[in-house]
Order: C-alpha cells, then sequence, then structure tokens
C-alpha cells in the first residue's frame, strides 16, 4: 500500500510555488533541464553528504525524511580545471625559470580569482605539492578529461566531472558578483527524488556500501588527482533542505536499488565505468515510476507495457506503434493529473457545498488552497459554475509548461536512449546501444538464453521486444507477429555487434554480460 | 540422353534445402532413382559406436546446427549395431538392445519433432539416465536451443540445465561427463569435409550411364556438367577445391561454420548450376536436357561454375536463405579488384584471359559489344567482368600468389585472407610469418587504444578505457607489454587451435597462467588491424570492433589490478615527436601514494 507521508510538500518549498499538482503525484521535481546524467551527479552529491540511510523515512509514524545537506562549491578547484587560462601560457614561457613560471602564474591568478582582485594567495596549497607548473598542468589536464558532456558550453559554475570518487564532486552553481548560491537548474532535486528513492528501498545499506567502495572511492587515481589541486579545507558551501516525494513505499524504489547493486557489482569495471549504464538505468527506472504512478492514479490494474523499436525504423508498422505507445505513456499522465485533481477536490467536505451554491469563485477558493494556486484575480468567476473552474484548471495543469511529467518522460527518454527523435520522421521508441549495455549490465549476471533476457526486460521493465513478450502484454497486439519477429531479430543483430550475444545454432542463442568475470 | 543420377545429384541442391527432413527426403529419393545415396566419411560414427556398445556405456546427446548431420550419424550407428536394420521414416523413437552390454537403447530421431505428450512420457527416463540414475541409453538428436527448452520445460531440473548450459558454451568439442556424452556437431572439423565430398561425388558409380552421351567427350561443345565436374576435382595448391577448403575455413574462424549439407550443396551447385533460368522455380540446376542445350548452343555463360559458388544462379532472397551462399557472398569475390586484375582482362593478356570455354570463349563477346556500346551493355558487361574476376580468384597461377598487388585475393574483402592462413600453423613458419604482421598488429592497437596516430609498434601500450560519457579519450597508462616476460603480465600471441578457433592474443599473469584475457583475432579483425596500421582511423570502424578492443582493456586491466593490489595507473601515455608514445609518470600521484 501506498502511504503518502503527512509532511505536506510545501513544507518543503521555500517559495511560493505557482501551482503543486505533479509535485503531489510524483514527487518534487521534474525538471526538464536537469539531463538525465545531472540527476545521477545530484544523487551522488546529496549521498556524498548524507550517506544512504543515515535518515531512514519514519515508515511507522507515516513521516518523510526531513534533513539538510551540504554542497561545496569547490571554487578552488573550478577555477583550475574550466576558468585559468594562465597555466598553460605561462608554463610555456622559455625566457623563465621553473620558479619564475609559478610566480608569474600565481601573481595572475591574484587579479583573476577573485573580483575585485586581492593580494591574497589563494593557491598557496598548491607549493606544497607541485615542483613547477609542469606538473601541476599535467594534473589539472588529467582532471579536466574527466569532465562530462564537454561539447557543451556552460558557464564554469555548471561544469561538471564524472563522479569517481568524493573530490570529483561539483554540484551546480550560480556566481552573481561573487556570491555562489544553488542553482536548480541543472540540479533540478531530481537527484533528491532518487536519493529519497534509494533511502526507502530495502537495499538501502547494501546499495550505500557499493556506492562508497565502487564510485566515491578516495583512492581512485583520477580522485587522487582531484585531490590533490583542491585545497584541504574546503572554500566554502551552500546547504539545501532534502526534497520530497510522497510514496513511502512503492515498488519501484526497489527495482532502482537492484539496478544500482547490479551494475555496481559488474567486478571487471571500475571507476568512471560505471557512470554512463548508472545513469541511462536511473532515468529508465525514473520513466517507469512515472508511469506506474499514474496507472495507480486512474485506477488502471494493469501498467501499460513499453513497446520499443530495435530496428531503427525500418519496420514502418513497429515503429507508428511505439510512436502510439509513446504518446500513450504521456497521456497517461494527464489523465493522472485529471483523475488526482479531481478525487482531491471532490473528497473536500467543502466541493459539495460549492456545488449547492454553484459558486464559480467558492470553487476557485478551494481549488487555490487545496493545490497552491492563484487564480487570476482580474478574471471574473461570477459566471462561471464550479464544474467549469474545476475543468479549466485541469485543463491547466495538464499544459503546464515545466513540472510536467507528460513532457518530461519525453525528453528523459531522449536523455537516456529509450527513444529516437529524426526529423521529419517523428519520435518513437527505440533503445541506443549504450542502453542496450545498461540493460545487460542490470539484468544478466551470468550468461542466460536470449528468450530468458527478453523475459527479464519484459518482467522488470515492462519492455516489450519479441513475439513471446507481447503475448504476455497484450490481448490485441498493435502489430502482427511478424513483426515482433523481426525486431526480436534485429535485436540480437545489434547484440552481436555488441558482442553481447553468442549464438549457437539457428535455434539458440545465449546473452553474456561481458563485465563479470 | 538421360542419367538418372544427375537428377538424384540435383535432390542434394539448394531447391531441397527448405525441406527439414533432409536425411529422409534424400533417402526417399535414392530409391525413386535407384542412385546409392552420398556417403560422407564420419569419423564419429565409429567414436559413438564404441561408447554405446562398450562396458560402460554413456547416453549421448548430438546438437547442433540443421544439417551437421546428426540424423545421419545416428541412423549410420543404428545400422553399425544391428545390420540391416532399417529406421523408417516415421519412426520419431527407434527402440533396441545393444549386443554387448545389453543395454536398452533408444534413438530419439529429432526431439523437437516429438509431442508434447511424447516428451513428457519420455522426460523422466531420459533424465534418469543423463543423471546415472538408471542403466537405460539415449541417443537423443537436438538442436541446442531446443534442448535447452526441454531440460526447462519437461525434466525442470535447474543444475542438469545450467551444466548442459555450460558444456554447450564451452568452445571445446565436447565434454565428458561421467553420465553422458555432449557433441556439439557445429564445433566439428570441417576442415576436410569439402574434399570428401567431392571425392565421394566425383567416384560416385551413377556417372557410368553418361557413357555413350555424345557430349561426353566433345572437344568444342563439351557437357557442362562434366566440365564443372572436372574443374571441380583438379587437385594442385591452388585448385579450385583447394581455395574453397580456404573460404570455408576462414568463415569458421569468423564464426561462421558451414554445415556438411551446406557443402554437399555447394558442391552440387557448382556442378549443375543454370544461371539462365535463375528467376524460374526449379529451373536452376541443370539436367541431361538443358545441359545439352547449354553445350549446343555456346550458353557457357550460365553454367559458369566460379560464379555458381556464390549461388549466381539462385534469386537474391534463395541466396539469403542459403549459409553457405550469404557466408561466401560476403567475400565480395569479383566486386574487389585493382589495378593489376582489371588492366590485364580488358587487355586480353594470356595470363589473365587464357583460352577457354569460362574464359576467353565467354568474355570475348562481351568486351567487344560493350566496347561498341558501352551504355547498351553496361549491365551485361558488369556481370561479365565479376564473373572473370571470380575465375581469377580461383586460379592456379602460381606466381599471383607470389606478390601482395598480383595475389589473387586482391579480389576479395579478405586482402590478407591467405596471409592470415599462412599465419595459423602452429610451428615454426607461422611464427616466422607472424615477426612480419606483429609491427603492424601492435601499432593497430595504439593507435586504437591511445586514439593518437602513433607509430609505436614494438610493444602493446594498454591505455585505460574512460567511459566518460561525451567526455575525451584516456591517457592512463595500464601496463606496456610486449612479446617477452615481464615481473608480471605475459603477452602471446597463439595460432590457431583447429577448426573454427582464430588466431588468439593472449595476456596471462606471470604468477598465475589460469588468470588470463584471450582476445580472438578473426579474420575480419585481422583485416581491420592491418588497415588501421596503414593508416585508416579506427573510428570508421564497425562498432562491434571497437568495443572488443575497449572490453580487452578492461579485462586486462582488472587482470593486472588483481596482481597489483591497485598501485598501479600512476603514467600517463603522450604522443612525443616523430609519432612515438611516451609515458610520463603522474608525479602528484606517486608524491600521494608515499604520503
Amino acid at each position: 500500500m501506498n502511504l503518502e507521508p503527512d509532511q505536506p510538500l510545501h513544507f518543503h518549498l521555500g517559495n511560493q510555488p505557482e501551482m503543486l499538482v505533479q509535485e503531489f503525484i510524483h514527487g518534487h521535481r521534474l525538471n526538464t533541464d536537469q539531463e538525465a546524467y545531472m540527476i545521477l551527479l545530484e544523487a551522488l552529491a546529496v549521498i556524498n553528504d548524507q550517506p544512504l540511510g543515515k535518515h531512514p523515512p519514519d515508515q511507522k509514524n507515516n513521516k518523510h525524511e526531513q534533513f539538510q545537506y551540504n554542497l561545496p562549491h569547490k571554487k578552488k578547484m573550478r577555477y583550475l580545471l574550466f576558468k585559468d587560462q594562465n597555466l598553460s601560457r605561462a608554463n610555456s614561457n622559455q625566457t623563465f625559470t621553473k620558479e619564475q613560471q609559478w610566480q608569474a602564474w600565481k601573481n595572475k591568478t591574484k587579479h583573476q580569482f577573485t573580483r575585485p582582485s586581492s593580494p591574497e594567495d589563494h593557491f598557496l596549497y598548491l607549493d606544497e605539492k607541485f615542483d613547477d607548473l609542469d606538473e601541476l598542468l599535467q594534473a589539472v589536464s588529467l582532471v579536466q578529461s574527466m569532465e562530462l558532456d564537454v561539447m557543451n558550453k556552460r558557464r564554469w559554475t555548471s561544469k561538471f566531472l564524472c563522479v569517481t570518487g568524493p573530490n570529483m564532486i561539483l554540484p551546480d552553481f550560480r556566481e552573481t558578483k561573487g556570491r555562489w548560491s544553488t542553482d536548480r537548474r541543472f540540479f533540478g532535486r531530481g537527484g533528491e527524488l532518487v536519493y529519497l528513492m534509494l533511502n526507502r528501498s530495502d537495499q538501502c545499506k547494501n546499495v550505500q556500501n557499493l556506492i562508497e567502495t565502487r564510485l566515491l572511492d578516495e583512492h581512485d587515481p583520477y580522485n587522487q588527482i582531484a585531490k590533490s589541486i583542491s585545497p584541504v579545507v574546503e572554500d566554502g558551501s551552500s546547504t539545501a533542505e532534502i526534497g520530497y516525494l510522497p510514496c513511502l513505499q512503492h515498488q519501484s524504489y526497489n527495482r532502482l536499488a537492484d539496478a544500482w547493486i547490479k551494475i555496481l557489482e559488474q567486478d571487471l569495471l571500475s571507476g568512471s565505468h560505471f557512470f554512463d549504464p548508472l545513469f541511462r538505468i536511473t532515468g529508465l527506472n525514473l520513466i517507469l515510476y512515472l508511469v506506474e504512478r499514474a496507472c495507480e492514479l486512474i485506477g488502471r490494474p494493469n501498467v501499460e507495457p513499453i513497446l520499443i523499436d530495435l530496428t531503427d525504423g525500418r519496420n514502418f508498422q513497429l515503429k507508428q506503434a511505439t510512436k502510439n505507445n509513446l504518446n500513450l505513456l504521456r497521456d497517461l499522465q494527464n489523465d493522472a493529473v485529471k483523475a488526482f485533481i479531481t478525487k482531491k477536490v471532490e473528497s473536500d467536505s467543502n466541493w459539495e457545498t460549492t456545488i449547492v451554491l454553484d459558486s464559480g469563485k467558492k470553487a476557485s477558493e478551494l481549488i487555490a488552497k487545496l493545490f497552491y494556486y492563484q487564480f487570476d484575480p482580474s478574471q471574473s468567476l461570477e459566471e462561471v459554475t464550479p464544474e467549469e473552474v474545476l475543468k479549466s484548471f485541469i485543463n491547466k495543469a495538464q499544459r503546464r509548461s515545466h513540472n510536467n511529467a507528460n513532457s518530461y518522460i519525453l525528453s528523459l527518454s531522449k536523455q537516456i536512449g529509450l527513444c529516437t527523435a529524426r526529423g521529419s520522421a517523428g519520435t518513437w521508441l527505440a533503445v541506443d546501444d549504450l542502453m542496450i549495455i545498461a540493460l545487460v549490465m542490470a539484468l544478466v549476471d551470468e550468461t542466460v538464453e536470449l528468450s530468458e533476457f527478453l523475459n527479464k526486460l519484459y518482467e522488470t521493465y515492462n519492455l516489450v521486444i519479441g513475439p513471446s513478450e507481447a503475448r504476455k502484454a497484450y490481448t490485441n497486439p498493435p502489430i502482427s507477429s511478424n513483426s515482433f519477429e523481426e525486431n526480436l531479430a534485429s535485436l540480437e543483430e545489434r547484440m552481436t555487434k555488441l558482442a553481447l550475444t553468442k549464438r549457437l545454432s539457428d535455434d539458440c542463442a545465449f546473452v553474456i554480460n561481458p563485465f563479470r568475470s | 540422353m538421360n542419367n538418372p543420377f544427375v537428377d538424384f545429384l540435383a535432390a542434394y541442391g539448394p531447391t531441397a534445402s527448405s525441406n527439414n527432413i533432409y536425411d529422409e527426403f534424400v533417402s526417399k529419393q535414392a530409391r525413386k532413382t535407384g542412385c546409392n545415396p552420398l556417403e560422407i566419411e564420419q569419423p564419429l560414427i565409429n567414436e559413438l559406436y564404441e561408447i554405446l556398445t562398450s562396458h560402460q556405456p554413456r547416453s549421448v546427446i548430438l546438437t547442433g546446427t540443421a544439417g551437421d548431420g546428426k540424423t545421419y550419424v545416428a541412423r549410420k550407428i543404428l545400422e553399425a549395431i544391428i545390420p540391416g536394420k532399417n529406421w523408417e521414416n516415421t519412426q520419431k523413437t527407434f527402440e533396441i538392445s545393444t549386443p554387448n552390454n545389453g543395454r536398452k537403447l533408444t534413438f530419439i530421431k529429432d526431439l523437437s519433432e516429438l509431442n508434447k505428450a511424447d516428451k513428457e512420457r519420455i522426460s523422466d527416463a531420459v533424465y534418469q539416465s543423463l543423471t546415472n540414475q538408471s542403466p537405460d541409453l539415449f541417443l537423443v538428436c537436438v538442436n541446442d536451443g531446443h534442448l535447452l527448452y526441454f531440460l526447462r520445460e519437461f525434466i525442470k531440473d535447474k543444475t542438469l540445465h545450467s551444466k548442459i548450459s555450460n558444456l554447450l558454451l564451452d568452445h571445446d568439442r565436447k565434454r565428458k561427463d561421467d553420465n553422458f556424452e555432449l557433441i556439439n556437431m557445429s564445433l566439428e572439423s570441417n576442415n576436410d569435409t569439402l574434399l570428401k565430398i567431392i571425392k565421394e561425388i566425383s567416384n560416385h558409380p551413377g556417372w557410368n550411364d553418361c557413357n555413350g552421351c555424345p557430349a561426353l567427350n566433345s572437344e568444342h561443345a563439351p557437357c557442362p556438367i562434366r566440365l564443372n565436374l572436372r574443374l571441380i576435382e583438379r587437385d594442385g595448391k591452388h585448385s579450385m577445391k583447394k581455395r574453397l577448403q580456404e573460404m570455408i575455413n576462414l568463415a569458421a574462424f569468423d564464426g561462421n561454420h558451414l554445415s556438411i549439407r551446406q557443402l554437399i550443396l555447394l558442391v552440387v551447385n557448382i556442378i549443375l548450376g543454370d544461371q539462365k533460368n535463375a528467376r524460374v522455380t526449379n529451373k536452376e540446376l541443370l539436367n541431361c536436357k538443358r545441359a545439352q542445350i547449354r553445350a549446343d548452343k555456346n550458353e557457357y555463360e550460365f553454367t559458369n561454375p566460379y560464379s555458381n559458388v556464390f549461388g549466381s544462379n539462385l534469386s537474391k532472397q534463395a541466396q539469403n536463405n542459403f549459409k553457405v551462399f550469404s557466408t561466401l557472398v560476403g567475400f565480395g569475390v569479383g566486386y574487389e579488384t585493382n589495378n593489376f586484375f582489371d588492366r590485364g582482362l580488358i587487355g586480353k593478356q594470356e595470363a589473365f584471359l587464357p583460352q577457354g570455354i569460362y574464359s576467353l570463349s565467354i568474355f570475348e563477346k562481351k568486351l567487344a559489344k560493350y566496347l561498341e556500346s558501352s551504355n547498351q551493355f553496361k549491365k551485361e558487361f558488369h556481370t561479365a567482368i565479376v564473373a572473370q574476376r571470380q575465375r581469377m580468384f580461383f586460379s592456379e597461377n602460381e606466381h599471383w600468389f607470389k606478390d601482395s598487388n598480383s595475389n589473387p585475393w586482391n579480389l576479395t574483402t579478405f586482402k590478407r585472407g591467405n596471409e592470415y592462413l599462412n599465419l595459423l600453423p602452429n610451428d615454426d613458419q607461422g611464427d616466422r610469418e607472424f615477426q612480419k604482421f606483429k609491427a603492424k598488429l601492435f601499432k593497430s592497437f595504439n593507435r586504437m587504444m591511445t586514439g593518437e596516430l602513433t607509430d609505436t609498434s614494438n610493444e602493446v601500450w594498454l591505455v585505460a578505457p574512460t567511459g566518460v560519457f561525451a567526455g575525451h579519450s584516456g591517457s592512463l597508462l595500464v601496463r606496456r607489454m610486449g612479446l617477452h616476460m615481464h615481473d608480471h603480465i605475459l603477452l602471446r600471441i597463439l595460432a590457431s587451435k583447429g577448426y573454427g578457433k582464430p588466431l588468439l592474443m593472449s595476456v596471462e599473469l606471470a604468477s598465475d597462467s589460469s588468470k588470463k584475457v584471450d582476445f580472438e583475432i578473426t579474420p575480419t579483425f585481422f583485416e581491420y588491424l592491418l588497415r588501421i596500421a596503414e593508416g585508416a582511423l579506427p573510428a570508421s570502424f564497425p562498432t562491434d570492433f571497437q568495443q572488443a578492443v575497449q572490453r580487452f582493456q578492461i579485462k586486462v586491466m582488472s587482470l593486472y589490478k588483481e596482481e597489483t593490489k591497485g598501485g598501479y595507473l600512476s603514467s600517463q601515455v603522450e604522443l612525443a615527436s616523430q609519432g612515438n608514445l611516451q609515458e610520463k609518470p603522474i608525479t602528484v600521484l606517486l608524491r600521494e601514494r608515499t604520503l
């Protein structure tokens, strides 16, 4: 049973929100600007400060976790990595001795690290660790090589590193006139939702242990180098309040934790290799959570299957069917919004009176109270019925431009490689190679038959590819059984190219996870 | 004049393959035409006969792809145990008592043909036999997929299921188990099967019925069937059959095993293929009447055995349906070429276009027409020149093999095909050959792993792959490895261990040889690696290739990590002047670690 914790959502929100609907349904919040990999970064930033399990949810008293966490600014390391332009210049000045080079660089930083400039030597700590600029430059460029999404030119306070140790965590900040504050654009609290999900899972402790040894490893070489260019005492941090996730229990939490455990258990991999599969599988779990929540609220007995195309659009029927499937998954979110609002309004004792009085104004007052919404005061509500007010509010909630699961599903599935968007051909559900690799890591412990892998994809993630799963998922399959066969053959062909399958004969193929010994 | 053997032989051709009870189908045709069926010697028959009739007999499971000859082997064993015993086509199981040990032996011709009730009925007895709980024996023929399905759904014993899964996945041909013998016939060597098939067909008494046919000994208009037979029979180091054997071997090294049935089909198609009616069903093969017409009308371009090797007498779809043709077409023979061959051909030089029915005689006309009106005869000429290149690929001209430019393998996508084959013998010659390629292979690996256009080729510089999302490539050095003993790690290149087992690059711990990583250098890989060494960019090659190299990096890294207890990754790889890689210690890391 899903219990909604008694801490109301607004408790977690400092500012007056525009409206709270999807936030009540799914959590706070779904921000399309926060890309899938940033969700993982944010989750790791919270975990690094407040380990999972440290603040267990109070299931007995139905209480939401409540705590604050710190996000380090890492001004100096960020400056060295992403802002300083003098290091290589000073290092290549051949007329200077090594010492002169070092001093020349130091002098420059005095003017550039802070505005207005201060005579203070901000980078004194480097003197002990590096003999010359050559060594420093080497360390800086090695850490730079861990930058994520390099083609995307963001400001220096919003650039990120692939996390392989605690010193590599760079949260998203905004700098105005030398003052640093957390920016909720790229760290849009999606990572907090993931944190809370893992924190509420049965395997919480196990996940935490694996994260500590596999992802936040102090001894990872890149982390050691990052540490060497960071000051011993951190140069400032900001505090944040943990976000809101409605259900204290949900089947998707254990599924997410299980996927993290499986991926982090790949014994042949280390450090940065976990990052890509982990953010993809986290994104997939989030999508499934949104779909399941929507189905629960609408009262659908079964969760909608996710049909995916492996033929890269070659099979037109299949492509169209997955397009419809994607639209259906998104429409479910609108249905859930409607069901949620209607139920909440109608179960309020004041609604009946409002209906009897037939007062649009009263209706708007009730809705404003329930959903923290402000109606436009210039609009006259004298001539409208409560039902009309309700209908128009539902419409607004379904069409809101942000924090909307409807559009979030689309952007998230593109980022994790679950859907393809191609100009005039449109957007449809089709997994890319990296997502296939992530799925194999998350589902295959030891070599299994291909049919068993397909079964796991369906049982765990509701993903439908071949004919057997189609038979289980649909009473009236949307496409012919031949198309499912073709889809399956394409999956195998692609997995073979990725060296993930081994075919023994025309009748038998195995899926191999090459990242486990 | 009509020779019934020709029609019988056609039953083995590409038309019959869609028939999934092939063995039975052929037996029926044999009775119908009165010809003796082809008998390909199969050493496995004796071996299994011994096992089943010994005093400590074991049950046998024969798996493999359709066409590997499972039913054939089972039938022959039955005939060996009880001479004269006939296995009727309708009998799905066959029960006998073995003479030497008096055990009950049940043959199951094809487990997948049994219905659900039958499977349920036998499942317990099969289980008891496989787990040594009963003295009864079984010989089960079944595809591996269906075998696993049967174990999962009917026998329902997880231990046995995973044991058999592992045996199937094992690279070895078979593994002895206390209670049963599991043989994957797809891993049986097909190295000389082709030669056995050619010999069997060529020595068949059925050809005697050609005696008296005027086309048999005609010089000007010889029977194309007998002409093709003579071409394929020919012996020699560079004979057509030798070249075919090499192609079959290369395909197997690339993981494309061709079953006996596919090879018989190939030989029959070479002898009987007829391209004239390519789109007309059931007429893709010659019979005596059509052979006579081709000879009379000088239409030998349609019976060209060098292009029928690739199923040119079949529709594209039919080509794809037969693994032997789709595999051989993959060699791109005739569609790849170089100036050496094309100039010689167009210039009608004797060495390239000798006198002969399938050379000068059929090409001259096409060339003349094309020179007259290139637009009108473009397509026809293209087909003709491809066919000629295909003929040249099967050339016996020994001189051509001595120079890389004139090597006939240039007419295929496997330009290094014969060089790969030369590397294989596990002896001094193979080793010497390998020395020639070592530098190039190492250079390619270095280019792939570092992402730099380096020329370093004396060692493999193993770099840690970063895997950073949309980021830079890595530059942390794991280990430099050469072909000599190191303190920790041993890099070796191992020759093929037999049919279908490619060249291996193997890295193992000096302290514990059970800890090792094998990298299979298949012919396709070999081709890519050499091209990268010659300047092609690694990123332009397929993902499977890049993935495989990355997996190799990851595995060796893990091996090394274990050995050094984490104290590794302390230097960086840089590209120095003259394209050499150089190692640069990460001073700060070394300092941090000593603290």
